[in-house]
């Protein structure tokens, strides 16, 4: 097989072996492109992911559309994602072009070995004339037999040709082709991105409006409810400190009702606005350093007559001084709820105990009711806000279902720990941890930003 | 040096708008035996302060006009009036409205609701000090 043809065919079969290859090269080429344009894309969405975490630190309702930034870049993601996937399919197709065209390649070379096989070739080693034998005894004439196998290899050789120069044509274009999709993916991601950019900085700026507008809402509600509530009772301490004269005991009876039931409505306005606070996500705390002993004390103080008319044994083990770092008013406010609902919830004859120690730089507390428990289907939803318990609205007991979510609201926001243990007409336990240093402000940031 | 005292008793200014508080206010200082000067809003309390300077000014903090913040200011500001001690009346209670009314000057702060009572015992604990 050293015929000048059969050299041409292996010639133009490396030579197309060659275009392949350089057309498989532009392939990996373009897979690199599509790979790079991907890394910048999942960058982009790294970027998101950043941005969604400096949007916690704003609230709740920038978190939500940092969210939805992020479902819209990871669509943009899949986007970019199907767009290589069509890519990806374009360079097969060209894959099986290519060995379409060795096919070609190899066949021809097969017929030419075929046809080679009934030939002896003889080349005078003197004269370098070649002598062409046919092997059997055919009657196709050798002449025409040499004019064939030129024909055939001619063929071959233009279809090499041919095949190296459509290898050529697809490598160029399926460069070109992995170019433009490269441009156009960067291009539909860059334009995603500005879009998102500019959406949200008008988001934001609609949210900063909304969170003014929340602001003076709260604002102006709690002047609106506080003021006549201020009226109510200022008129009413007057009356019954006698300032308008005697007062009857009756008398006396009827408004210590009416000023009940303000303090009632100035304790239902109070909630209503520290809920109002948590949605705006400014639960803000007036840290000093109080004592949660005092503060229980204070408490037990408030609710004894309540606790006295219905017959409950109120016991507390006074256990020393309990220094805290908290919001003095707010850590009342999170006893006033345990105990409260501790007494409205136990019947008459039994008992409400408050325990208190500290340890491991921790105060806790605990608060024992006699009462009626809490159902075991209502224990998941007990801290949700408006909830009631069953046993709550069975017995017509009042609340609002604002108290308990409001205490673990506070206890949060002290970076404690409230829990809870009940049996059904037993009990219930509340447990409160509370650290006794409340956190610094730069620990609180790191925690955000975590 | 205030004009008060023709018989001897200090002179108070009660600033607010809602006049059942006001009044609520006057009453309950008028019989602890102070004189009451009374003001429906800002601009007024602030006149009122200037021309009669009291011994001391009650201000409620969401008045119209001017807000108990500015008029506390301008109280400050003025040389005849710089020292009169002011108690804010404040229907919020957030730590950043009490920082500041203190900043503003004010001497005292109480929250709404606030008992007649105590608003007279922290009237007459500043003006002991004196």
């Amino acid at each position: 097989m050293t015929s000048p043809e059969g050299r041409r065919i292996a010639l133009a079969s490396t030579i197309s072996s060659l275009l392949i290859a350089s057309a498989l090269g532009a392939t990996i080429w373009s897979f690199e492109q599509a790979g790079q344009q991907r890394a910048r894309a999942e960058a982009a969405v790294r970027d998101t992911q950043r941005a969604q975490r400096a949007a916690t630190l704003l609230g709740r309702e920038r978190e939500t559309m940092a969210e939805y930034l992020l479902v819209r870049s990871r669509a943009s993601l899949r986007e970019l994602s199907s767009l290589q996937r069509a890519f990806d399919q374009a360079l097969s197709k060209l894959s099986v072009d290519s060995s379409q065209e060795d096919q070609l390649v190899k066949e021809s070379a097969v017929a030419n070995a075929r046809l080679l096989e009934q030939f002896r070739m003889t080349t005078n080693g003197r004269t370098g004339a070649v002598a062409v034998e046919r092997l059997d005894a055919s009657e196709v004439p050798v002449a025409s037999a040499v004019a064939a196998l030129g024909a055939v290899s001619e063929a071959a050789a233009r279809k090499s040709d041919r095949a190296a120069g459509n290898a050529r044509t697809r490598a160029l274009v399926a460069a070109i082709l992995a170019g433009l999709i490269a441009l156009g993916a960067g291009l539909v991601f860059a334009r995603y991105a500005l879009r998102l950019v500019r959406r949200v900085t008008h988001q934001n700026e609609e949210l900063q409006q909304l969170d003014q507008l929340k602001d003076g809402f709260v604002a102006s509600v709690s002047h609106e409810l506080r003021t006549p509530l201020t009226s109510i009772r200022g008129y009413l301490e007057l009356v019954l400190d006698g300032e308008a004269g005697e007062v009857s005991v009756e008398q006396e009876q009827f408004l210590r009702i009416v000023e009940r039931n303000a303090d009632r409505l100035l304790r239902l306005v109070g909630d209503l606005l520290f809920v109002a606070q948590l949605d705006a996500g400014r639960l803000e705390l007036e840290l000093s350093q109080s004592d949660l002993a005092e503060i229980i004390e204070g408490s037990l103080q408030g609710i004894r007559p309540f606790a006295e008319a219905n017959k409950i044994e109120l016991v507390a083990d006074p256990n020393g001084s309990l220094p805290i770092s908290g919001d003095a008013g707010r850590l009342a406010q999170l006893v006033d709820n345990l105990l409260s609902n501790a007494v409205k919830f136990t019947p008459p004859g039994g008992r409400v105990r408050v325990a208190t120690r500290e340890q491991d730089g921790s105060v806790y507390f605990e608060v024992a009711d006699s009462g009626i428990g809490i159902a075991p289907e209502d224990r998941d939803r007990l801290f949700e806000r408006f909830f009631r318990a069953s046993s709550a609205t069975e017995r017509a007991i009042q609340g609002t279902g604002l108290g308990l979510s409001i205490a673990k609201a506070i206890v949060d926001a002290h970076y404690g720990e409230l829990s809870f243990e009940s049996v059904e007409g037993k009990g219930t336990t509340f447990r409160v941890r509370l650290p006794s240093a409340a956190p610094t402000a730069s620990l609180v940031a790191q925690e955000a930003a975590a | 040096v205030s004009e008060l005292a023709k018989d001897g008793r200090p002179l108070v200014l009660v600033a607010d708008d809602d006049d059942d508080i006001r009044a609520l206010i006057v009453f309950r200082l008028e019989r602890a035996g102070y004189e009451v000067l009374p003001a429906a809003d800002g601009e007024t309390a602030l006149q009122l302060a200037t021309e009669r300077r009291p011994d001391l000014a009650v201000l409620d903090v969401m008045m119209p006009k001017l807000d108990g913040y500015e008029v506390t200011q301008r109280l400050r500001a003025q040389e005849e009036t710089s020292r009169m001690p002011v108690i804010l009346l404040t229907a919020r209670a957030q730590e950043a409205d009490v920082a500041r009314g203190l900043e503003a000057g004010a001497d005292d702060y109480i929250k709404k609701p606030f008992s007649p009572q105590e608003l007279g015992a922290r009237v007459q604990a500043i003006l002991g000090r004196r």
